[in-house]
């Protein structure tokens, strides 16, 4: 037994050590430690790696009463930019590929966690787009990454190995982060996304009605607990837009519309304007471009609508 | 309590602290304190679910007990009848009456009378079908006068409960576990290096290759409608590596957790894939469920020593009764048919034990006409495993159309739709290949870990688990549960 349990704790060397690696790197900024990778790196590297893991985290540690929730389309808004134009301290929880599924639980998630620390939920904006409202875009990544936020499963996620692989390179050889890098031409690149992604979203489609009841659900908890509640439809460029009349789905895009008008006040950019027609707007036919956030956190927190149309009746505006 | 859990990995070291070091060489102390640590594994996930597991073991100790007692055969027959009956009564309540009510009712429809039904919102004990032919092992062993019955309660509750195997086996005989029950355990440093070798490859199966792979079966399967025969197909050959590393992963930690308490579990899995006939399939997969349906279905009814026609009808029962206790779906039963019709020709024309050896044994490959028989086997199983996985009949009858009517139409586009990612894709790709590979050069043993006895040097040895380590933490997918639970 002795020599077992000698030649098994020999084995197990590496293991203490590679658990104090995690804590000094500490890549999704668990404890906050960046004496081995700086901050910027970390936002940078392991943000990218693993949106919703670094979402949780940060959430979990320091809840907010003010929270957007969606994909990547609500990721770019920048909450410091939030922060610089209105004075409202925002959390951003978009985190890319998110289904509406995920944001439904996120939601859910934030209200215990903003419990647990005795934080008053104010303003809830949730991003939502036609592609997102389909019964079969269901993937449920979110619950797994609550679910396993405690230390011991911190330590032990497999994205930690990944996220320090990535900044340690990065910082030996400062080569700055590649994630969104295309590897081909730009017109070739924005063919891809249009038919690719379109194919995998519209091809099968079904009405989802356990994501407009579970809305629903959400607007009367917020109604109850005078929680401000905006529905919000990110833009997108015309060509992603005309994918939907090519799948046959224009009413049900309709219908999506109208369901969130029923629900709560809602915030709609995704429609042909010249917003939305200029390539140039676009990082690519899903996203604004970053620098463009400002309609949006204009329109969403200090009412000032323009390339928009309300559900409140405010007159859309082309300036 | 799942194996690949946080939950398991602090379970289990401090059961074996207990037992080596607190209780060691107190049997009967030991033996009470696998059976709380086994009640305990399974109260984890529904502690009222337990109060089953009681009932079975106190009625079959009891039955055992009276069986011993008992020499009038009517009398013997009625106590066996009884364990029967309440066995298979759970079996049947909360795995199949929805299933029988359910066909029957369409049956009437079929007919042109609907009738109402009323069907029970109950869960599905998890391991249920397992435990429940353990322990009726044991009172047809001891009906049989086979196995002399225990008057050891905590043994007996024990063996029947025994955590590393009792919730996806393998389904132990009494003849073989129980007895290890009474033996004085010793702790053997060989057999647990052995078995923690075990237990890292079985995670290494169910964490980096099934639960991963996992994700090209649901898109394949969930949207078969927009698939080519191609794309189809290899959505169907990533289910049968799916399905064979969840299941032998369990197994591979069920032996190797056992292993580490000082017990011998019956191998359940021989690399089946390598099998050159569907005869050897069977002798390689799922060896616990075959080898339990032969000494207690196929025998009793004759098994082969019977006219051609009783041969074929006890041919289709057993391979029926194995399809229907996969779970309650018509799709297992014709699983389990066309295993039959494999099986068949095999046994008609005495050519089912010919493969008995491993292939290509003493060689690094195989010969082309083993790798032939090879390729087919495996064809022919994947065939069967798209019955396995489909809903209904009628989306498997779809798909396995599909394969055989536009398999050579080979649609790039489409297979990338199975993946957001060409890199990740092309690394579950190598990983398989890895499994494949590490299989095929161990398959004279039990594990592709087994490494007693080896040249290799201990640093690689070492090296190699530590990147078997590495590749878990890595490619970590989403906690699963074990498919297997759920019959």
């Amino acid at each position: 037994m002795k020599q077992f349990l000698k030649k098994f704790l020999y084995f197990l060397i590496p293991f203490p050590l590679y658990i104090l690696l995690v804590i000094v790197a500490d890549p999704y900024n668990y404890w906050d430690n960046n004496i081995l990778i700086p901050l910027e790196t970390k936002l940078e590297i392991s943000r990218e790696l693993n949106g919703r893991l670094w979402k949780v985290v940060q959430y979990s540690k320091n809840p907010k009463a003010n929270v957007m929730l969606g994909d990547s389309r609500v990721d770019i808004i920048n909450s410091d930019r939030i922060k610089e134009l209105t004075g409202e301290d925002y959390f951003n929880f978009g985190y890319p590929s998110a289904t509406l599924e995920e944001i439904i639980i996120t939601f859910d998630k934030i209200k215990e966690l903003a419990n647990e620390k005795d934080v008053k939920l104010k303003n809830v904006i949730i991003g939502c787009n036609f592609n997102l409202y389909n019964k079969f875009n269901n993937k449920n990544l979110i619950e797994a990454t609550f679910n396993s936020s405690s230390q011991v499963d911190y330590i032990l996620n497999g994205a930690n190995i990944k996220a320090m692989a990535f900044c340690f390179y990065d910082m030996l050889t400062s080569s700055g982060s590649s994630f969104n890098t295309p590897d081909m031409d730009t017109a070739a690149f924005w063919k891809q996304q249009i038919e690719g992604p379109a194919s995998i979203f519209y091809r099968k489609y079904g009405y989802p009605e356990t994501f407009r009841e579970k809305l629903q659900e959400i607007a009367n908890y917020c109604s109850k607990n005078e929680i401000s509640l905006t529905f919000f439809i990110p833009p997108t460029h015309t060509d992603l837009q005309d994918q939907i009349a090519k799948y046959h789905l224009r009413d049900a895009e309709s219908t999506f519309k109208n369901d969130l008008i029923k629900i709560g006040k809602v915030v709609d950019f995704d429609y042909p304007s010249p917003l939305t027609s200029e390539v140039k707007n676009f990082s690519d036919p899903f996203h604004l471009n970053i620098d463009l956030d400002t309609i949006l956190i204009n329109a969403l927190i200090k009412d000032r609508y323009t390339y928009c149309r309300t559900s409140t009746g405010t007159q859309e505006t082309h300036p | 309590m799942l194996f690949n859990s946080i939950d398991f990995a602090i379970f289990l070291p401090i059961v074996f602290i207990l037992y080596w070091f607190v209780i060691n060489r107190k049997l009967k102390y030991q033996n009470f304190l696998l059976l709380v640590a086994s009640y305990v594994f399974y109260g984890w996930w529904n502690p009222i679910f337990l109060s089953l597991i009681v009932i079975s073991s106190t009625v079959d100790y009891w039955v055992g007990i009276q069986l011993s007692k008992e020499e009038r055969t009517d009398k013997r027959k009625l106590l066996l009848l009884t364990s029967l009956l309440l066995n298979l009564g759970f079996l049947g309540v909360f795995k199949y009456f929805n299933f029988f009510v359910q066909s029957f009712a369409d049956a009437f429809t079929l007919l042109g009378n609907p009738i109402n039904t009323t069907v029970l919102h109950i869960t599905l004990p998890v391991g249920i079908s397992f435990y429940t032919f353990q322990t009726l092992s044991y009172s047809i062993d001891v009906y049989r006068r086979k196995l002399e019955p225990t008057k050891d309660v905590v043994a007996f509750f024990s063996f029947v409960s025994f955590f590393p195997q009792l919730v996806a086996g393998p389904i132990e005989r009494a003849s073989n576990l129980l007895p290890q029950f009474y033996q004085n355990r010793k702790f053997d440093p060989v057999k647990a290096t052995d078995g923690m070798r075990q237990i890292l490859w079985g995670l290494f199966k169910k964490v980096v290759i099934a639960d991963n792979v996992a994700t090209y079966v649901t898109e394949a399967f969930n949207n078969y409608q927009d698939y080519n025969g191609f794309t189809l197909f290899i959505g169907a050959v990533f289910f049968a590596f799916q399905i064979y590393c969840d299941f032998s992963g369990y197994s591979d930690i069920a032996i190797g957790t056992a292993r580490l308490f000082g017990f011998t579990l019956m191998r359940n899995f021989a690399f089946p894939y390598f099998s050159r006939d569907i005869a050897e399939f069977w002798r390689r997969w799922h060896i616990s469920l075959s080898t339990w349906f032969r000494d207690y279905v196929y025998i009793p009814l004759g098994g082969s020593r019977v006219s051609k026609a009783k041969m074929i009808r006890n041919t289709f029962i057993i391979f029926l009764v194995s399809g229907f206790w996969h779970g309650a779906n018509w799709t297992f039963v014709i699983w389990g048919a066309l295993n039959a019709i494999y099986f068949l020709p095999l046994l008609l024309m005495k050519q089912n034990r010919r493969n008995l050896d491993i292939a290509a044994k003493g060689k690094y490959l195989p010969s082309i006409r083993e790798f032939l028989q090879i390729a087919l086997t495996f064809f022919l199983t994947v065939i069967a495993w798209v019955f396995f996985r489909s809903q209904t009949v009628a989306e498997a009858f779809i798909i396995t159309k599909k394969i055989f009517t536009s398999i050579y139409v080979i649609d790039v586009a489409e297979l990338r739709s199975l993946s957001n990612s060409l890199w990740v894709t092309t690394s579950h790709v190598a990983l398989v290949i890895l499994l494949v590979v590490a299989e095929w050069l161990q398959r004279d043993k039990q594990h592709a870990l087994e490494f007693e006895n080896t040249r290799l040097p201990r640093l690689v040895r070492w090296a190699y688990y530590y990147f078997i380590i590495f590749l878990i933490f890595y490619f970590t997918g989403t906690q699963q549960d074990f498919i297997y639970f759920q019959f």
